[in-house]
């Protein structure tokens, strides 16, 4: 535990998959010298195996106090390799079509879409992913070197590069399989939480980008914030896979869906995404948060006030980062 | 070719490792005076010491050693410190070493039937390396042989198959940093059928005589890196055309051996409760303090007897083996001198 701590909530109902955040990750910090493959922040659809490949079966995080065993994800088959295009063709007569030089494998939204369930009842929703800034770490606990630390102002955790030796026990114990090992440079590398942005009182590329005004910033303790508001008030944010220990620090707001067709073309009074996978991926208190989400947007509906609506649309897009630094841009 | 009969060579007298010494000194005649100390002589007869001969190689090639013999070393799994390499057998290692000048050159063949190098294409592969760890100081007890200890660090030459050569030290486990005051040596590698056959070469890193070092081997195949690895104990080096520290030598010559008694040593560390915070053969389950099933292979008696008679004296540097109060977690057993002599030289003999 750290003195303060910065979280993020982001809500799955207004993730449209654009994947803005994905590129303002990557324009800002990951577009070259070995990390052309690496996504500090992605958006997978789920169900689906995700990024990297079947992540959530790579092992990791804790059991009980121990840590649990976790395995290194292969550069081409389980990240996916950014493709090298013979742009030559494109001069040559024929019709030959520009095709990747190399076979890929996978890529960080290969099953994009695809989701689950049979028409008309298919089914999926979009997860954005980025390192969770967790409260128990298993990477910073993994790395004999204490190259990972994590700091006290805001928990935000690092990979103090000049420590770092490419050990990678980081990488196999980070449960959500978020911290990424640049072959070039032979270390590890992952999210930074946009700490340079922060200094400057800057959200977070991702956060300030997103298009759908989904991801709120906050201290957790900031009582007037949105994080302590979803997360503990309002209890509709979610801690992704709670069960790995690590304590995560980036909440969702499951998604609601439309009801199931049944074989008579009528609606059925169950929601299209079953709440069993839900609760899989978000906990128990799934059902309660989409209850109260369903009452509290009825009462929109009707044209009464509801508070927490009001905090989930965002009317005003400043509104959704509070950083408690000296702000250049609002 | 050439390479290879001198491989042969040299392993058919890999068996007899005083007459491998001795054979080198005869060769290149340039040893010190055969009626030398019982102190060296103690550490020959432990296979602890060997001599370093003068001669101009220029260029350095690993072909150029037709005819020496070599310091046989064997690494055994490191499992005192978390991460560890739990399985896997030793591995013996050919050391030889020669002064050029002021540059120190060591060759070192080792067996490693898989070639991982370093491969930029991949997240999840190692490669094979090597380092060569040197006392930074000349005191007159060894430090500890694992990245040596606050105030007695170490110095290192590590290499890696397809990286880039490196100077690192080291006071303690988890303190490894690049070593500004060296340079990175130069190398020349050979893979051959068994494994790799490295050069080494650099200016001497340290300028004490005796010189202490020891080997350490990582293998891709098994993930080694870090703890993974293979360790050797410390081995002096005795560099020609210095003088040489006779008193030290002397002083280390009592740490490198031990009279007590074998078998009473294996019966006392069961009587005396060793095992049940210690990991030894036939007593498996003890893991409040270091493994010890590899004892022998990785410490020199006189640490061992220390250790046991002094448990505060060095403590080895994983939080699991400290009190709050950052004492040892091993109590003072305050045992009688000979049966800590017993004891001493039955976990010497593991290996
Ligand atoms: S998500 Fe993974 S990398 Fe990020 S803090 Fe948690 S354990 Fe570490
Ligand atoms: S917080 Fe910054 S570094 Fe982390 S995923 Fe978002 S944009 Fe990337």
């Amino acid at each position: 535990m750290t003195a303060r701590q910065l979280g993020m909530v982001i809500d799955l109902n207004k993730c449209i998959g654009c994947q803005t955040c994905t590129l303002a990750c990557k324009s800002q910090w990951t577009d070259r010298d070995g990390r052309e493959f690496m996504y500090w922040n992605h958006v997978e659809t789920r169900p689906g195996k995700g990024y990297p490949k079947d992540w959530e079966q790579a092992g990791g995080g804790w059991d009980g106090d121990t840590l649990r065993p976790g395995r290194l994800p292969r550069l081409h088959e389980d990240y996916g390799y950014p493709a090298e295009f013979g742009y030559e063709v494109l001069f040559e007569e024929g019709e030959k079509p520009l095709r990747p030089k190399e076979e890929m494998a996978w890529g960080p939204n290969w099953d994009e879409d695809q989701g689950a369930g049979e028409y008309p009842n298919s089914y999926f929703f979009y997860l954005p992913r980025l390192c969770n800034h967790c409260s128990n770490p298993a990477c910073q606990v993994a790395c004999p070197r204490q190259a990972i630390y994590k700091r006290e102002e805001d928990g935000i955790v690092l990979i103090d590069q000049e420590r770092c030796r490419g050990y990678r026990y980081c990488v196999a114990a980070c449960p959500y399989k978020k911290i990424y090992f640049n072959p070039l440079a032979g270390k590890s590398e992952k999210c930074i939480f946009c700490y340079p942005r922060l200094e400057k009182g800057l959200p977070q590329a991702c956060a300030y980008q997103c298009v759908g005004r989904a991801r709120h910033v906050a201290f957790l303790d900031d009582q007037e914030g949105a994080l302590h508001q979803l997360v503990n008030q309002w209890k509709v944010a979610l801690p992704l896979h709670a069960e790995y220990g690590t304590q995560p620090n980036v909440y969702y707001v499951p998604p609601l869906s439309p009801p199931k067709i049944g074989s008579n073309g009528r609606s059925l009074d169950e929601p299209r995404v079953p709440d069993e996978y839900l609760v899989q991926l978000f906990g128990p208190g799934v059902g309660a948060a989409l209850e109260m989400l369903r009452e509290e947007m009825a009462k929109k509906n009707r044209g009464e006030a509801s508070e927490l609506m009001d905090l989930l649309i965002a009317y005003r897009h400043g509104d959704m980062f509070r950083l408690d630094r000296p702000r250049e841009v609002v | 070719m050439r390479l290879h009969s001198s491989l042969q060579r040299s392993r058919g007298v890999s068996t007899g490792i005083i007459t491998a010494v001795m054979g080198a000194a005869l060769l290149y005649g340039c040893a010190e005076s055969p009626r030398e100390g019982a102190g060296a002589q103690m550490l020959r007869e432990t296979n602890r010491l060997s001599d370093v001969v003068q001669q101009s190689v220029w260029p350095w090639r690993l072909d150029r050693w037709e005819g020496m013999a070599a310091t046989v070393l064997i690494l055994h799994p490191q499992r005192m410190i978390l991460p560890r390499l739990d399985k896997g057998a030793p591995v013996e290692a050919r050391l030889w070493a020669q002064m050029d000048g002021g540059q120190l050159l060591l060759r070192i063949d080792w067996p490693d039937t898989s070639e991982d190098r370093y491969s930029t294409a991949h997240t999840e592969r190692f490669a094979d390396a090597l380092a060569v760890q040197f006392v930074a100081d000349d005191g007159e007890r060894l430090p500890y042989i694992g990245m040596g200890e606050p105030e007695r660090p170490v110095h290192l030459w590590f290499w890696r198959a397809g990286r880039e050569t490196e100077a690192l030290t080291a006071h303690g486990f988890g303190t490894l940093e690049p070593d500004i005051a060296n340079p990175a040596p130069e190398a020349v590698v050979q893979r051959t059928a068994e494994g790799w056959s490295l050069l080494l070469s650099g200016p001497l890193p340290v300028q004490a005589n005796p010189l202490a070092v020891s080997l350490a081997v990582g293998d891709g195949a098994e993930a080694g890196r870090d703890g993974r690895k293979r360790l050797s104990s410390w081995h002096l080096l005795r560099l020609p055309a210095r003088p040489v520290d006779q008193a030290r030598l002397a002083t280390l010559a009592g740490a490198a051996g031990s009279d007590g008694d074998i078998e009473r040593g294996r019966r006392l560390v069961q009587e005396r409760g060793c095992t049940a915070c210690h990991r030894l053969p036939g007593s498996p389950s003890g893991d409040q303090g270091p493994d010890l099933t590899l004892a022998g292979g990785m410490h020199w008696p006189g640490y061992l007897r220390r250790s046991i008679a002094e448990p505060n004296a060095f403590i080895v540097p994983d939080d699991r083996y400290r009190t709050p109060e950052a004492g040892s977690l091993m109590p003072a057993l305050n045992l009688p001198e000979s049966e800590v002599e017993d004891i001493t030289a039955y976990l010497s003999s593991l290996r």
